[in-house]
């Protein structure tokens, strides 16, 4: 449903990402590795049109949205969370999630709050709760509208292992559910092998591997530019 | 008063946010839209408050007298501009030093087209608030995607260039002389010329700006007004919730500076004057220092710090006029202590004599309790 | 034509002064100084009063360090306060500022307008090949080159310096990395009121003082830096320089448009690169 094709983002002369093609299938939770720097974050905001491509291009169920504003983006279905929580500071939290239902004719926002255990702090602003009721704060805003692509950039980042499991439950069973397709940036590997079904790793703005996680676990340049260093 | 104050859009419960990590999960089977209707029940005690203070304001002819009545119709005109810029920092964060731009081209259009046009009266009011606002949408259209403190540089440069326009064109503005202008017809039911007297000019006065207020609240409240605070939280997300947001805040600038015209056009009603001070910095910066002294976070916090300031500028008036000293310091202490303005020191205030009524009256239920009640106030 | 680019050049040097300032201490707090005009305007009166009484030069040594001082304890006692509040908390304390300076210019000096004799050795003329031109106003070139030389060279090769250029390229990273913003920002700070001062001495002798002197200038300053780009020191440098001569020629070429040059060069800006000459772009 998702098709990167040959995809570049440069800063100067610096290729944050480099000549990248993917596919992602629909229904399904496609990670995205590889060391910090690798350009997953990257591809992240040029999905979702956060930044806009040098060259290559974006399609998404055959359309290309390459030069689409990213609020159409949204409507047509591509939805984000932030690595750094993105929420609204000063709003309550049912206030905010209100604001995104109305704006993505969402009927049953409470729907969200369930599947991500937000109840108890929707009268209370960001500042008041937790962190890692913040980071389910900025997924329920993705999740809200019901978009048929999430991209996830690190959520379980500066969450416990308890709570990363968890929510990596949580992802499993959305899919489950409503057939969202997931794409997943997570350094977190446990998280990764725990929920995904297909892998792509990255280093240095350029594709290393990609297919079954069973696969790119065994493939020795990955061994050797990521799992060697990071997983040791 | 205290009760008509939160225009925030971030409606929640006041005392939600005071209480900060005990949360009771049992209690609250809580859902999106029963949270948001809470929220709403609140606003109907905002709006009778509203409603006391609307109909108890038009009474003032008979309690004070007619220079009282002056200056209380001064403090109207400034702090009708004070709200504009109050609320557009309220509801956008954007500071703007350029509305004396639009409240000057309010009045001075009025001016123009009174003594150019053979238009009735109402008419020319209404072309007059227009111009304003149209000069308000053009400036909102130019500036409004600089990121906050550019934001706030460019409206200031931009007011000193239609500062700088009028004292070249003599022709309409008279320069340094200053514009008389004698507006002709019937303006509800009555001579133009005597809404120069307070009395007769009061009514309107009052009810524009009670109606402004009530607008102005409104707007905050409803779903634009929410989705506009949502921007002026985090514009980013927003953008990934699927808003588009250039368009929302150039209207909210617009409508700011439309409430910036109105001001202008009924100070011109008023006074039958115009002056290239008018156009000045000094009048959007004190309109703005104002607003900010008398509390943004409340559609009644601007109106209230003109109606001080205006106290403060009589008071001062026979001692050598150092009100710029004195609003100034006022504004760094404001700034630096109080930072929700006056509304803000009468909500704590409130809140205080609050607590302080319900412990007497605990202590006086019992009295053997006495520690054990003030640990929990 | 030699002559108007000279006027430029002086103009520009003191936009360069007053801009450089303004940008250090946006680049370090990430706030726009508003009372930087006042601090100007302040920094013409006392150094007439000075030169009344002993000499211009004296003023130009004592005047740029009084406000220096001032500067660090409006950081001491105000900024650093509201460091973590809205950036506008921090805009709306200098705008404080300047209205309480307004009144203080006002009611010591009045509301008519006053000159500066410039001291006796740089009266008179300089014949320069192509043509003469008034020695004070060379001086006032030569000096703000000579400063902005100076803070190029101190932003470059001291610890501080190096610190307010990796603060003002990402404030968040560098607080992260435990660099201590406090610790910096009264010296930048300071320096920033004290070229503020250093130009409304050197702007004394060689433009007219009048209780609107501040605001005035602090426009152009404002534009300059928007041009230049907001966050970057060397944009605002080339478009001062540029703004200067804008205005210079225009004076001569226009005259009755010359009022509006610095703003159209504004507005052709934001038409066509929104984060200027060379700031950065912060909202897509």
């Amino acid at each position: 449903m998702l098709q990167l094709e040959d995809l570049t983002f440069a800063y100067g002369s610096v290729k944050a990402v480099n000549n990248v093609s993917l596919e992602v299938t629909e229904g399904t939770i496609h990670g995205l590795i590889g060391p910090n720097g690798a350009g997953k974050s990257t591809c992240i905001d040029l999905v979702s049109g956060r930044q806009r491509p040098t060259s290559g291009s974006v399609r998404f169920r055959g359309r290309d949205v390459t030069r689409m504003t990213a609020p159409r983006r949204r409507h047509l279905g591509i939805a984000r969370s932030f690595q750094r929580i993105s929420v609204y500071p000063e709003l309550t939290v049912a206030d905010q999630l209100d604001v995104a239902a109305g704006l993505l004719k969402e009927p049953d926002v409470d729907a969200v709050v369930r599947a991500l255990d937000l109840e108890g702090c929707l009268r209370h602003t960001p500042a008041e709760i937790g962190y890692g009721e913040q980071r389910r704060v900025d997924i329920a805003l993705a999740l809200i509208g019901s978009p048929a692509l999430v991209l996830l950039d690190e959520p379980a980042a500066g969450l416990s292992r308890e709570e990363s499991i968890a929510l990596a439950d949580h992802l499993a069973e959305l899919v489950r559910d409503r057939g969202t397709t997931v794409v997943l940036v997570e350094h977190h590997l446990e998280v990764v092998y725990r929920v995904c079904d297909r892998l792509t790793v990255l280093e240095q703005g350029a594709v290393i591997a990609d297919g079954d996680p069973q696969d790119v676990r065994r493939d020795a340049r990955v061994m050797e530019a990521y799992l060697g260093r990071s997983a040791a | 008063m205290t009760a008509a104050n939160d225009v925030s859009g971030a409606a929640g419960p006041q005392d939600s946010r005071s209480q900060h990590a005990p949360r009771s999960p049992g209690i609250l089977p809580d859902g999106v839209a029963a949270t948001m209707r809470r929220a709403r029940r609140a606003a109907r005690w905002q709006a009778l408050g509203w409603l006391a203070l609307a109909v108890a304001g038009l009474g003032a002819p008979w309690v004070i007298s007619l220079y009282q009545l002056h200056l209380a119709q001064q403090a109207v005109v400034l702090g009708l501009l004070a709200l504009s810029i109050g609320w557009l920092l309220r509801q956008t964060g954007q500071l703007s030093f350029g509305h004396a731009a639009f409240y000057g081209i309010a009045g001075y259009g009025t001016a123009y087209v009174a003594q150019h046009t053979a238009l009735p009266i109402g008419l020319t009011l209404v072309v007059g608030i227009g111009l304003g606002t149209l000069a308000a949408l053009v400036v909102g259209l130019l500036t409004i995607r600089a990121p906050g403190i550019a934001f706030a540089m460019l409206t200031l440069a931009i007011g000193m260039l239609v500062w700088v326009a009028g004292g070249q064109m003599h022709s309409v503005t008279r320069g340094a002389d200053g514009l008389n202008v004698q507006l002709e017809g019937t303006l509800l039911g009555k001579d133009v010329m005597l809404y120069g007297n307070p009395v007769e000019a009061w009514p309107v006065v009052w009810g524009v700006l009670m109606l402004t207020v009530a607008v102005l609240w409104f707007l905050s409240r409803c779903t634009w007004g929410r989705r506009l605070a949502s921007i002026r939280d985090n514009e980013e997300r927003m953008r990934f919730s699927g808003y588009a947001t250039y368009w929302p805040r150039v209207a909210a600038f617009a409508a700011s500076g439309l409430v910036a015209s109105i001001a202008g056009t009924l100070n011109l009603v008023t006074t039958s004057f115009m002056s290239l001070t008018a156009l000045y910095w000094s009048t959007s910066g004190l309109a703005l220092i104002v607003a900010v002294i008398g509390g943004v976070r409340s559609v009644l916090g601007p109106p209230l710090g003109a109606v001080l300031f205006v106290l403060l500028q009589n008071y001062l008036a026979g001692s050598g006029d150092h009100y710029q000293a004195v609003i100034g310091t006022v504004l760094i202490a404001v700034v630096l202590l109080a930072p929700g303005g006056c509304t803000e020191i009468l909500e704590r205030v409130g809140k205080a004599a609050a607590s302080l009524l319900r412990r007497e009256s605990r202590t006086s239920d019992s009295s053997s309790n006495r520690g054990g009640s003030r640990a929990a106030t | 034509m030699f002559v108007q680019v000279l006027n430029g050049l002086a103009f520009g040097v003191l936009l360069l002064v007053l801009s450089s300032g303004l940008a250090l201490i946006f680049g370090l707090r990430g706030v726009v100084n508003f009372a930087h005009g006042a601090i100007y305007m302040l920094a013409a009166y006392v150094a007439m009063a000075i030169t009344d009484r002993t000499s211009f030069w004296l003023a130009l040594v004592t005047v740029p360090v009084l406000l220096a001082a001032a500067g660090l304890l409006v950081d001491r006692f105000g900024l650093r306060h509201l460091s973590g509040r809205s950036p506008l908390d921090m805009v709306l304390l200098t705008f404080g500022i300047t209205f309480v300076v307004a009144d203080v210019i006002q009611t010591t000096w009045g509301t008519r307008a006053h000159t500066i004799d410039p001291p006796s050795a740089l009266q008179g003329s300089t014949d320069l090949g192509l043509a003469t031109y008034p020695t004070y106003r060379l001086f006032v070139i030569a000096m703000g080159l000579l400063v902005c030389a100076a803070l190029i060279a101190w932003l470059k090769f001291s610890r501080t310096g190096l610190f307010v250029r990796a603060a003002g390229d990402d404030r968040t990273t560098t607080g992260a990395m435990g660099v201590n913003v406090d610790r910096v920002s009264g010296t930048v700070v300071a320096l920033g009121f004290g070229l503020a001062g250093l130009a409304g001495v050197l702007a004394g002798p060689y433009l007219t003082l009048s209780p609107a002197m501040g605001t005035e200038i602090l426009i152009t300053t404002f534009i300059v830096v928007v041009v230049g780009g907001l966050g970057s020191i060397g944009g605002p440098m080339i478009a001062a320089l540029l703004v200067g001569l804008a205005h210079a020629l225009a004076t001569v070429q226009a005259p009755t448009f010359s009022a509006y040059v610095p703003y159209l060069l504004m507005l052709g800006v934001l038409l066509v690169r929104p984060q200027g000459i060379a700031g950065r772009r912060t909202a897509l």
